[in-house]
């Protein structure tokens, strides 16, 4: 009997078995694909759910897209004065920050997109509501560019062609 | 562990055999193929369902064969393009996730995935590249129309194309801007595909006109230093035409400018569209809040030196205690530039500007800096 199922074993196709699903595509904004790996990693950092990570990663993709049509650019300089910014005010050296940027699963260049696109965020929202009136108050100020900011977004979705593998019909059967 | 031992048995010392056996051996879960496998033929006989192996087990490991399946013949040389030179390398995460972009960044394809299959001693692997292709859209259809005619919007929406989301979005976007270029300010369109035979798809255009609508009247309001002839001839929208935000926006800018090059530096002009009588016809109001006339308080040039600074400031249209003027300040910036040009040099002007409310007063540096490299001409 034990013969019999290790001959079934050796003649069933398990030629695959051990393949591993490297990566996927789960999403795509316009022309930008956005991956399976890139979506866990955004996910982890902000420690945020996958549909919330997604929509961060989207969003993010717009803003940059609508910034750069817009010739609203950030220049390495301004990212290198950032980053010092955050090293100046955790009080840590240059190796120091490097050490941590790892800790939270960072590379130096990922980094510094990511300061990149913040800034941009930031200039590209302070030209589109710069003939707008703004509240004098902190807290109201903040909201005033988190309800601008979120009008933004869903104008720039509107125009936008958005699909998920997991929504989209026909796509590829998502593996575990 | 017995079974482990039983199947060692029958397969003739395991793989130490394989290469003199007649017959290759069917490898298991535990013990990979000795040479690279054909490419799979479908994701699902590759990774089982549920049965997927850890990513950390492949990573490093040489890509011995890369596989792209799924392409069609159009298409397989210039997706093949993206994904072969992964061949040779150590599989890499970051590698493949760049891979599975280039691919879909062709615009053909609307999903990918990469799988590895590792082989022999585990540290080889055949790294397989599944892709599904977008079918083409080989008839375009148009549902709802009454105002405007489909062959006035063709043009906007050819067929001929891949059926991507991005594809469909742009046609959609094209023929609302057809819609709102003839004044249906409010019209909506959907574009969904169907399938029709020869594996192409019909995409099919549904049109929610609504209404036409039309500048009845243009009135300004809050208006007092600047005549109303004064600010009218300085906007693009017109009675008659059909309305558009887009171009009322742009004319609220163009009539701040007015303001600006007569002082009125925190002038601020919000268009309103109003339908006072009946929906297809609009009466745009610009409310304006004018705000104080300020003068040009000092005027400097720091920076780079194109010469004597009195002779320089003698020749620039502003001047200190006159009515501040934007239009002025950017003519006298061309100056500079130009005047830099003439000496073989290239310098970028940057206004720096310093506001006093209370003294109604502008204060501007205009910083001066050298360019590297020759005048492009």
């Amino acid at each position: 009997m034990r013969i019999l199922i290790s001959l079934l074993l050796l003649t069933a196709p398990l030629v695959h078995a051990q393949a591993v699903l490297v990566d996927r595509i789960v999403a795509t904004v316009d022309n930008r694909a956005i991956t399976r790996s890139e979506l866990d990693a955004r996910a982890e950092r902000s420690k945020s759910s996958r549909d919330a990570a997604l929509d961060e990663l989207i969003n993010e993709y717009l803003i940059a897209k609508d910034a750069i049509s817009k010739s609203i650019t950030i220049s390495d300089e301004e990212v290198d004065k950032a980053i010092q910014m955050v090293m100046d005010q955790n009080k840590i050296s240059k190796e120091e920050f490097q050490q941590a940027l790892v800790a939270q699963g960072y590379t130096l260049e990922g980094y510094r997109t990511s300061i990149g696109l913040q800034l941009l965020e930031f200039r590209w929202l302070a030209i589109r509501t710069s003939a707008m009136e703004k509240p004098s108050d902190e807290a109201a100020r903040a909201k005033f560019f988190a309800d601008q900011k979120k009008r933004f977004v869903t104008e720039l979705r509107t125009k936008a062609s958005i699909t998920s593998a997991d929504k989209s019909a026909g796509a590829v059967e998502v593996r575990p | 562990m017995k079974r482990a031992l039983v199947l060692c048995g029958l397969m003739s010392a395991c793989a130490t055999t394989q290469a003199t056996e007649k017959k290759p051996v069917e490898p298991t879960a535990k013990a990979p193929p000795a040479t690279a496998p054909e490419c799979p033929k479908e994701p699902g006989k590759a990774v089982a369902p549920g049965g997927s192996g850890e990513l950390s087990t492949v990573l490093g490991a040489k890509v011995e064969k890369v596989c792209l399946i799924g392409a069609s013949e159009n298409a397989y040389l210039r997706l093949h393009e993206v994904v072969a030179p992964r061949e040779g390398t150590t599989l890499d995460a970051p590698a493949v996730r760049a891979d599975l972009e280039g691919l879909f960044g062709q615009g053909m394809v609307r999903d990918a995935q990469a799988i590895a299959i590792p082989f022999g001693d585990g540290k080889r692997v055949v790294l397989a590249y599944f892709v599904t292709e977008y079918p083409f859209i080989s008839k375009v259809r148009f549902e709802g129309l009454n105002g405007v005619r489909a062959d006035e919007l063709r043009d906007s929406a050819p067929s001929g194309a891949r059926a991507s989301g991005m594809e469909l979005k742009k046609i959609s976007n094209a023929v609302t801007e057809e819609f709102i270029e003839r004044g249906y300010m409010n019209a909506t369109v959907d574009v969904s595909t169907a399938s029709i035979e020869g594996g192409t798809v019909e995409a099919v255009i549904k049109v929610s006109e609504g209404v036409r609508t039309v500048v009845q009247k243009i009135r300004f309001v809050g208006n007092k230093r600047v005549s109303e002839k004064d600010l009218v001839v300085a906007i693009k929208t017109q009675l008659g035409a059909p309305f558009r935000q887009d171009v009322a926006d742009l004319d609220a800018m163009y009539l701040s400018n007015v303001y600006f090059d007569r002082g009125m530096v925190n002038v601020r002009v919000e268009p309103e569209a109003i339908s006072p009588v009946k929906p297809e016809q609009l009466e745009l109001v610009f409310k304006v809040t004018e705000g104080d006339v300020f003068k040009l308080g000092k005027l400097s040039l720091t920076g780079f030196s194109l010469g004597n600074d009195k002779e320089l400031m003698k020749a620039l249209e502003s001047k200190p205690g006159a009515v501040f003027s934007r239009s002025a300040l950017q003519r006298d910036m061309e100056r500079l530039k130009d005047k830099a040009n003439k000496k073989g040099l290239r310098v970028n002007v940057t206004p720096i500007t310093n506001v006093d409310s209370d003294k109604k007063l502008v204060d501007i540096a205009l910083e001066l800096e050298k360019q590297a490299g020759p005048i492009q001409f």
